[in-house]
């Protein structure tokens, strides 16, 4: 029963159940790859199809989630930054100001694929992409920066609560490298930054098994 | 800033993403019906595209949402039934049932539609609205019930604070019989039973209103 009533916490909010369709997006995108190299061109078929309506469906559900990003700048801008890391900071606000971008420009790619704006939906997803890309990267900066200074903490400090709370936020830190890296296969792929710059494209596979472990750690940090 | 909090708060919760999606959904139903009267038939396809995105959208966001009605069925069988009038629980636990099933064809149902299981997506999704039907006549029945009595109670209380708490239950009885009424024209219409029973089948008018009636007061809710 606590299992059950974990789940449907979990459930209950619409980011966990954002990154299990996420999770279930990816994880079809890999299934049809592998189909399509086996030549079983049914169940390839069968699994493209729950890769797009799952595509399709969580870029309706994330229509407006830009304001998440205005209520965390916001936040951000007025908090008492006495005992905050001036550069973190700055970086998280940036971060959230591309990210902010790319849920608006996603918003309205998806709005004229269904046709209700006249505008060229694969151009705006290509800005959304670059948008998500350029956030990601930021992300990381951020990240690593955290990491190292964590890691240089946990040098000094000789309590062992206080070696606890460090490890732990390690953890955290490698957990949104790695989801973070994850995203940046499927962002780079998507704004063909990757074409332009390393002249490689990811293939399905790649791309299958970035979305569904990225999907995975936010799915454990939603619920 | 309070407004945009509220607002982001109920987004960030599924049920309140979901009803404000069915707003959206029904509003552009009954939209694409009004075009359709005064011949803008441009206007009419693209609230058209826009009912049909969140429908599917919606669709694809409500699977595994059994789980919530099982988990209400489990609590509400194991609750202490000391205070708690014997045929209002019943009802309740009914109600839920006939709602769990109506999630579990519905998911059949999309899950067809786009050729994971190989079944009749239309035959799903008519067992799927009879069964929300059913549970909706239930939901009025208990509703109507805990109504009377709360009329009833309210003739005999003398204090002021019983008498605003029990004002504020009645309040919730109308605003849920309402919301049942207008749920019961969408089931009805989807299952046909209005058409069956009452040689019936309400416009697309009559359903886009309904719904859009239903999804204000389910977000009213859900905040």
């Amino acid at each position: 029963m606590k299992k059950l009533d974990q789940i449907v916490k979990g459930l209950n909010k619409t980011e966990a159940r954002d990154k299990i369709s996420k999770m279930i997006q990816y994880g079809t995108r890999f299934l049809t790859w592998y189909y399509q190299k086996l030549n079983k061109l049914e169940k390839a078929d069968q699994f493209n199809n729950l890769f797009m309506a799952m595509r399709e469906a969580r870029k309706i559900f994330r229509l407006a989630k830009t304001l998440n990003e205005i209520q965390y700048i916001l936040e951000k801008i007025k908090e008492n930054s006495e005992n905050q890391n001036d550069i973190i900071r700055a970086l998280k606000i940036f971060s959230r100001i591309w990210y902010a971008l790319f849920w608006a420009f996603d918003n309205i790619s998806i709005l004229s694929q269904i046709q209700i704006i006249q505008s060229n939906p694969q151009v705006l997803h290509k800005i959304a992409m670059t948008f998500w890309t350029v956030g990601i990267i930021t992300n990381l900066a951020e990240s690593f920066r955290d990491l190292i200074r964590n890691l240089y903490q946990l040098k000094k400090i000789s309590k062992s609560t206080d070696s606890k709370e460090i490890h732990r936020r390690i953890n955290i830190n490698y957990l949104n490298i790695l989801k973070n890296l994850c995203d940046l296969l499927l962002a780079g792929t998507g704004s063909e930054l990757f074409l332009k710059i390393f002249l490689f494209e990811p293939n399905g596979a790649l791309v299958g098994l970035g979305g569904f472990i990225a999907g995975a750690i936010a799915a454990y940090q939603a619920f | 800033m309070k407004n945009l909090e509220q607002i982001i708060k109920c987004f960030n919760k599924t049920e309140g993403r979901d009803k404000i999606s069915k707003m959206i959904q029904y509003g552009a139903k009954f939209l694409s019906w009004y075009f359709q009267k005064f011949n803008n038939l441009e206007k009419a396809h693209q609230f058209n595209n826009l009912f049909m995105a969140m429908r599917e959208a919606r669709k694809i966001f409500r699977l595994a949402k059994t789980l919530n009605e099982i988990q209400y069925i489990f609590y509400k069988i194991k609750e202490n039934t000391e205070n708690v009038n014997d045929i209002i629980r019943v009802l309740k636990i009914f109600s839920r049932i006939w709602f769990a099933l109506f999630w579990a064809f519905d998911n059949l149902s999309i899950l067809s539609q786009i050729q994971i299981i190989q079944s009749n997506p239309k035959v799903l999704g008519k067992i799927a609205m009879s069964f929300w039907a059913v549970g909706i006549i239930t939901n009025l029945t208990e509703t109507f019930r805990d109504l009377i009595g709360n009329l009833l109670y309210l003739r005999k209380v003398q204090k002021q604070t019983d008498h605003k708490e029990i004002q504020k239950r009645i309040n919730v009885n109308y605003l849920n019989i309402i919301k049942n009424l207008c749920d019961l024209l969408l089931a009805g219409t989807g299952s046909e039973l209005f058409s069956k029973i009452f040689f019936y089948q309400p416009n697309d008018a009559l359903v886009g209103f309904g719904g859009f009636i239903a999804g204000i007061i389910a977000t009213y809710q859900a905040i």
